[in-house]
């Protein structure tokens, strides 16, 4: 059996219904199992209310029941709001409110909840989800995808990337982060098997590989840090997992020493990588690492080329894309759609903020943001979003953060800093113990990883000639006071 | 090689990954300085400097300050 995305219906339904269609740390729901719990999850939702209109909100982490919810929706016909319970309530319920969902489907506690206090149908017909994602102003912001972008991306694994029948993804990516589709959207329209992977069972390094192994996956989609992070284990290598044959990256540059030192552990497999917001449907461009652009190795490797639905071009150095694919805006937010959203040769288009630069055969090359956004460990962030949070800490008079990169660009953590309502010493100097739980305020409207890794108060921000806070002035100060580089030079 | 000098030695390598000078006894785990990425940085970074391999699953223990990584060194070089 599959799931077809131009019909969003089950199809070839006698083709080998008894295999495996999700796999979670419970046990295995088999394709006629996942088509059965989806029709009754579908019978729930109608009686609770819901119909094509207004949005769901999905909430929980890797559990099968929100993969039968997100399908269910597909199939209704139904936008649904994916988010991931790394998110504390509050923000989950913020997101609630933003789309004015009259429900949110927990999939953890298998039941629906009331989720806004003022339900309203979305503006926007058709939409197949609205994924939030981090916004500058303070609040996460919607972005709405088709479903006709969701089919064409489903089309694209199938078509364009050879991974044969029937393959065993790893899901690994959160539910509120657009590129764990490829996993689930691969295995769906591949008829194939979608591997989840909970957070407890990536957190036991040891077992984890073995969770993989006796799944026998076969694709790994994930960002360069996360793949990263297995290298620890001396067992992440072709000898435990022998069925691993292709890698697919996104959302962050690859380098060609973390794909080395993948052939070293896995000599034959399959490099791909791939790049795209989300604002484009997970992907705009990709590329395969093949010979030659191996024995090249230019650092970061190239993003790719266009898939085949899709447009690319540079406007200012600003790498732009058309077509299907982009977004139909952010959800009831104009005032930021017309910075970012024009047409193309009778398409949609969206500027992306990313600079780039294209070679001769087209090949696409990612260097660096416009703006203040920034990718923690593949988590896009906006710096103003953490900004304002620290700005409603108490005793607070305005809040700055800093992405500390090393000398090649790369990114190691983020710092804050606070600008104190009762001034203190010039320069930077430690919180005061008001702030003492400075984190665990944060956690209650941010998931972990938009939390700086420091905070520091500052008695007054430098500021650059447009009177924004200078950040780069701020990664200096801090440098200058901590590093013993900076140490060594004043003696 | 004495103890002091050791930890200068993992100081600095820490010093290198998360760009920020730690004293011996500063958390760094606990405290954020170090997530599970940079984790893998000192790993990696103490695994060629000293030839010792910290097992995946005490990476915590091991990484809790300067202290503790370098008596972990100490107690499993070779030679």
């Amino acid at each position: 059996m599959r799931f077809d995305f131009d019909l969003y219906d089950f199809a070839d339904l006698d083709t080998a219904p008894d295999a495996p269609a999700i796999q979670d740390a419970r046990g295995t729901m088999s394709w006629a199992e996942l088509r059965a719990a989806t029709d009754a999850w579908m019978a729930r939702a109608r009686a609770a209310g819901i119909a094509p209109g207004p949005a769901l909100v999905i909430s929980g982490h890797k559990e099968a029941a929100f993969l039968v919810a997100m399908i269910g929706c597909l199939r209704m016909g139904v936008t649904y709001v994916p988010v991931d319970t790394i998110n504390p309530l509050q923000r989950i319920q913020r997101i609630g409110e933003i789309v004015h969902a009259p429900l949110r489907y927990d999939a953890t506690a298998d039941r629906f909840e009331a989720a806004s206090s003022d339900p309203q149908p979305l503006a926007q017909p058709g939409l197949a989800y609205i994924m939030f994602t981090s916004g500058s102003t303070g609040d996460p912001k919607g972005v709405q995808i088709g479903r006709e972008s969701v089919a064409l991306f489903a089309g694209w694994i199938r078509d364009c990337l050879h991974l044969g029948p029937a393959p065993a993804f790893m899901n690994q990516m959160l539910f509120s982060f657009d590129f764990s589709l490829f996993d689930i959207c691969g295995a769906l329209v591949l008829g194939g098997v979608c591997v989840l992977c909970p957070r407890e069972v990536i957190g036991q390094r040891d077992e984890f590989v073995d969770y993989l192994a006796h799944n026998h996956i076969e694709v790994w989609a994930s960002t360069p840090s996360f793949v990263r992070q297995q290298l620890f284990n001396e067992d992440f290598n072709h000898a435990h997992l022998p069925d691993l044959r292709v890698f697919v990256f996104g959302a962050e540059s690859l380098t060609p020493t973390l794909a080395e030192e993948l052939w070293t552990r896995f000599p034959s497999v399959r490099i791909i990588n791939s790049y795209g917001p989300t604002e484009a449907t997970c992907s705009t461009t990709y590329v395969e690492i093949d010979p030659a652009l191996r024995k090249k190795a230019p650092n970061p490797f190239p993003i790719g080329r266009a898939k085949p639905y899709a447009e690319v071009f540079l406007v200012d150095g600003e790498i732009c894309m058309a077509g299907d694919h982009v977004m139909y805006g952010y959800l009831n937010r104009p005032d930021l759609d017309q910075n970012v959203l024009f047409m193309h040769n009778g398409k949609r288009a969206y500027r992306s903020g990313d600079l780039g630069e294209i070679d001769a055969d087209g090949l696409v090359t990612f260097r660096g943001r416009k703006d203040d956004q920034i990718k923690m460990h593949g988590y896009r962030i906006e710096l103003a979003e953490v900004d304002a949070a620290l700005a409603t800490l108490p005793g607070v008079r305005a809040g700055a953060t800093v992405a500390l990169r090393r000398p090649d660009g790369t990114l190691v953590r983020m710092i804050g800093f606070v600008e104190l309502a009762q001034a203190g010493a010039p320069g930077l100097s430690p919180l005061p113990p008001a702030l003492a739980d400075w984190k665990q305020l944060l956690g209650v409207r941010m998931p972990p990883y938009m939390i700086p890794s420091e905070l520091i108060a500052c008695d007054l921000f430098p500021t650059t000639n447009s009177d924004k806070v200078d950040r780069k002035k701020l990664e200096r100060m801090y440098l200058d006071a901590r590093t013993s580089k900076a140490t060594e030079k004043a003696k | 090689m004495d103890m002091q000098a050791l930890e200068q030695q993992v100081a600095d390598i820490i010093e290198g990954v998360i760009l920020t000078k730690v004293d011996a006894d500063t958390l760094l785990v606990q405290s954020g300085l170090i997530d599970s990425l940079s984790a893998v940085d000192v790993a990696l970074a103490v695994e060629r400097k000293f030839g010792v391999k910290i097992p995946p699953t005490e990476i915590d223990v091991h990484l809790e300050s300067v202290q503790a990584l370098a008596q972990f060194i100490a107690e499993n070089k070779k030679s």
